[in-house]
């Protein structure tokens, strides 16, 4: 009940910028791709979060939570703005840009999420993924690359594969 | 984790990738099958696993995307704008609280004149200042080409001219048109290029670019 009160306030809702906005844009962005976009959402969370703030609830989801639900839905409704109002020169070919419903806003969420993950673990972790996954090389290539025996490869796949999983959770994302 | 699942736990993330032989595979599964902490670790490890495929590699080299440096203030004015004309709202639906009149007008903001081909909205517009004049009606329709607005003006004091526009939810005003109030005119017909469902308030100012009247659409309807 106090967090639901001072979000209603200036103070509260400048913490709640702080603590989430930069996360917010980098998701709007990584959705919408296009920066004029993402900040007519971020601007339109915070409004829509104030306007609502009796709805928060900290016992039922965390402000973070709450705020990327909100956000969830102001991408779809952008997406959809923009997708029904394609400009003059474009009238009758395929509009493949942005999601255009809440399946594909909730992918490019968990695909950001990832990314954004990724970033934050230790190098050595991320860079045997990147090899060893998305570029699909052989344990024993990145090994000699890197100078290492072939089990301290999988030891790093492990460790890199922990440290990504509390970097999600620490951002909030439910397993 | 005990001695024994030493050998395999350090195994578990390529197993999660599916990186092992099958020999490999094989003889880690065999120690899941009688180890709970090292199912509970894989089952962790294979739920990350199956969200890797959604991420793109190639963006990992660019920072995370920093919001523009002005984009909190802009925030932070759009909901002290907005908290300033909901404090007018209740403070002109206070003043009216007690007439049935009001009770009226309450009802016609709320109703949406749905038609099946333009969908339209009725909307009241209260005075910043309670006393300068009474509220008045308008009806906002959607056009192919934008908003069709009819304002029932009867209410404004007559010779003066006025300048209506739409509010965007980022507090942008879009012009739509001017009218000079007369004696015998009910009802002025004005248009915008703005959608409807992008408009979030309606307003008039005098000619002095003061905001006199200002109505506000819901956000769903």
């Amino acid at each position: 009940m106090e967090r639901t009160s001072t979000l209603r306030e200036e103070p509260g809702l400048r913490a709640a910028y702080a603590a989430h906005g930069g996360e917010l844009y980098g998701f709007a962005l990584r959705s919408l791709g296009d920066a004029g976009l993402a900040e007519e959402a971020v601007q339109e969370t915070f409004l829509r979060a104030w306007r609502h703030s009796d709805r928060f609830d900290p016992d039922v989801a965390s402000l973070r939570t709450w705020l990327f639900a909100i956000c969830r839905h102001v991408i779809v409704d952008l997406a959809r703005r923009r997708a029904v109002r394609p400009p003059l020169a474009d009238v009758g070919t395929a509009f493949d840009g942005p999601p255009d419903g809440v399946d594909e806003v909730d992918r490019a969420l968990v695909a950001w999420q990832v990314e954004e993950a990724l970033r934050r673990i230790g190098d050595d972790h991320r860079r045997v993924l990147v090899e060893v996954y998305y570029r699909a090389r052989p344990y024993a290539e990145v090994a000699g690359e890197l100078g290492v025996p072939i089990g301290t490869i999988k030891s790093r796949v492990y460790y890199g594969l922990r440290a990504l999983r509390l970097a999600l959770e620490e951002m909030g994302v439910e397993g | 984790m005990n001695e024994s699942c030493r050998p395999f736990r350090e195994q578990l993330g390529s197993l999660a990738l599916a990186h092992l032989d099958d020999a490999e595979a094989t003889a880690v599964r065999a120690h899941l099958d009688g180890c709970a902490d090292c199912r509970a670790e894989f089952s962790g490890l294979r739920e990350v696993a199956q969200m890797l495929p959604l991420a793109d590699p190639a963006r990992l080299g660019e920072p995370s995307a920093a919001p523009p440096s002005g984009l909190g203030e802009r925030v932070f004015s759009l909901v002290r704008a907005e908290r300033r004309l909901a404090a007018r709202e209740h403070r002109s639906r206070l003043v009216a609280i007690g007439s049935a009149a009001a009770v009226v007008t309450a009802i016609v903001v709320a109703l949406v004149v749905a038609t099946p081909s333009d969908p339209a909205i009725a909307v009241t517009l209260d005075p910043s200042v309670p006393e300068a004049t009474a509220p008045i009606h308008a009806t906002l329709t959607s056009r192919p080409w934008g908003t069709e607005i009819r304002l029932d003006v009867r209410g404004l004091p007559r010779g003066e001219a006025y300048a209506v526009w739409l509010r965007e939810p980022n507090d942008e005003r879009t012009p739509a048109g001017s009218f000079t109030a007369v004696a015998d005119g009910d009802e002025v017909v004005l248009s915008s290029s703005l959608p409807l469902d992008e408009a979030a308030g309606i307003g008039i100012s005098d000619g002095g670019g003061e905001t006199m009247l200002y109505g506000h659409l819901p956000d769903e309807w």
